[in-house]
């Protein structure tokens, strides 16, 4: 008990730690309002990435160390807890954003709406896993002749029943839980979308980092359904022999790596910004 | 272009009538065309920091002016025809500002003499018979003097 607690407590610190001075480096301040905004986006996001990696950890560890008796399902349920914790930590950051103070307010007349903020591909990349998942998860309950077991013929003829199977015994509660996310996901996207904009910066960099939160929403939450989706084709190949197993291992795999790769996709959020301010400051050394 | 608006939280002028008027202001002076979209509501009202029902009555006041329609999967936009855009008095006003700026005159002393034209010319109660007696041609009375009554508005 105290080793994952352990663990997971020096991962939470080093990667709150990490992403706060990752943050702070890369991005162009233009003044003390970008400076909190900035500040408060990058607590959240390092905040909701502790309480998931060490949530995961330490979930991970109980198990493993106290030979814990979790049923398949609750394992099946962990990483859409995960999704859980990172989406109500960004909407309570973006709930609490820093509000315009001041007795003279100014606000742009340029309307804004979710698809300007968060970045398109990813948003889409979240949709496909949360469709994929479902849709796999449908089929499944469908071929399934018990609630997580198939039937299996052999070549020699021979019939069984194999489990465990991603019948509807784990596919509705994950079909219940996708669902809860992707309702999630967008109801964060849409407080992104809404909160005060940066008093004191130019429109693109108000922009630049909402699409930036946008990106770590979506990254973050992309990540469990895909991981989800990845088990649950694993699950179908290690209990279905015959050809489909083959297909179902590597569906798996595009998953769990697809879900990984997306996850790290570094943003070029403020690039324009970056390459602004270096061309400005490169004309103050000159 | 984007425009920005402004509000004072204490000046004296309501906080819906100070968006009213820089819309109206925007979209006569040609910043905002015909079929712009302004920000939802909530987006103003966020970035403003005031009352959702603040804006949501700035905007209903443009609406019933003209100057803005709402559209159902459109959200707000600049009407076709917004009220003074291109018209006469739009280009007389344009016209003042531009003496106003060649005679160095602040945007205050403009406002001054525009309420003191206004004052000159008050209109009456509404209701009640108008007597106007004209003293020259003008492009709607070219006829020598008369004497002529007619209902306001009419």
């Amino acid at each position: 008990m105290v080793l994952p607690m352990t663990i997971a407590l020096a991962v939470v610190t080093v990667v709150g730690v990490a992403v706060l001075v990752w943050d702070q480096r890369r991005t162009p301040l233009p003044s003390d309002a970008a400076r909190v905004a900035n500040r408060h986006a990058a607590i959240a996001a390092a905040v909701a990435w502790a309480c998931v990696i060490g949530g995961l950890v330490a979930s991970v560890g109980i198990v493993l160390m106290s030979n814990a008796d979790l049923t398949g399902r609750v394992m099946a349920l962990m990483p859409a807890d995960a999704a859980a914790v990172l989406l109500t930590v960004h909407a309570v950051g973006e709930l609490t954003w820093p509000r315009p103070r001041g007795t003279v307010r100014e606000a742009r007349l340029a309307p804004r709406d979710t698809d300007d903020v968060a970045p398109r591909w990813l948003h889409r990349v979240t949709w496909v896993w949360v469709s994929a998942l479902v849709a796999s998860l449908v089929v499944f309950g469908v071929v399934a002749d018990g609630p997580r077991s198939v039937a299996v013929t052999t070549p020699s003829g021979l019939e069984y029943s194999a489990a465990p199977f991603p019948g509807w015994w784990y596919g509705v509660p994950l079909i219940a839980a996708v669902l809860a996310i992707i309702v999630g996901v967008e109801l964060v996207l849409r407080l992104v979308t809404l909160r005060p904009a940066v008093a004191g910066v130019p429109a693109a960099w108000d922009l630049a980092l909402r699409r930036r939160s946008a990106r770590r929403v979506l990254r973050g939450a992309q990540l469990p359904i895909a991981l989800t989706a990845a088990g649950v084709f694993w699950l179908a190949s290690i209990t279905r022999a015959n050809a489909t197993s083959d297909v179902c291992l590597v569906l798996a795999w595009v998953f769990g790596v697809g879900g990984c790769l997306v996850a790290v996709a570094p943003g070029r959020d403020f690039r324009a910004a970056r390459t602004e301010s270096a061309a400005s400051g490169a004309a103050v050394a000159a | 272009m984007i425009q920005t608006l402004r509000v004072d939280l204490e000046s004296p002028v309501p906080h819906y009538e100070q968006i009213r008027a820089q819309v109206a202001a925007a979209v006569t002076a040609g910043r905002l065309r015909a079929g712009d979209r302004l920000p939802t509501v909530r987006v103003l009202a966020a970035d403003l920091g005031i009352a959702t029902g603040t804006v949501a009555r700035a905007y209903r006041e443009l609406e019933a002016g003209g100057w803005v329609t709402t559209r159902r999967r459109h959200g707000t936009v600049v009407a076709d025809r917004a009220p003074s855009g291109g018209s006469k008095v739009g280009e007389a006003a344009l016209r003042l500002v531009a003496a106003a700026r060649a005679e160095r005159l602040s945007d205050q002393d403009v406002h001054d003499l525009v309420s003191g034209a206004l004052l000159a010319h008050s209109a009456p109660p509404p209701g009640r018979p108008r007597v106007v007696v004209g003293s020259g041609p003008t492009p709607n009375d070219p006829g020598p003097s008369h004497v002529s009554a007619r209902k306001d508005g009419a």
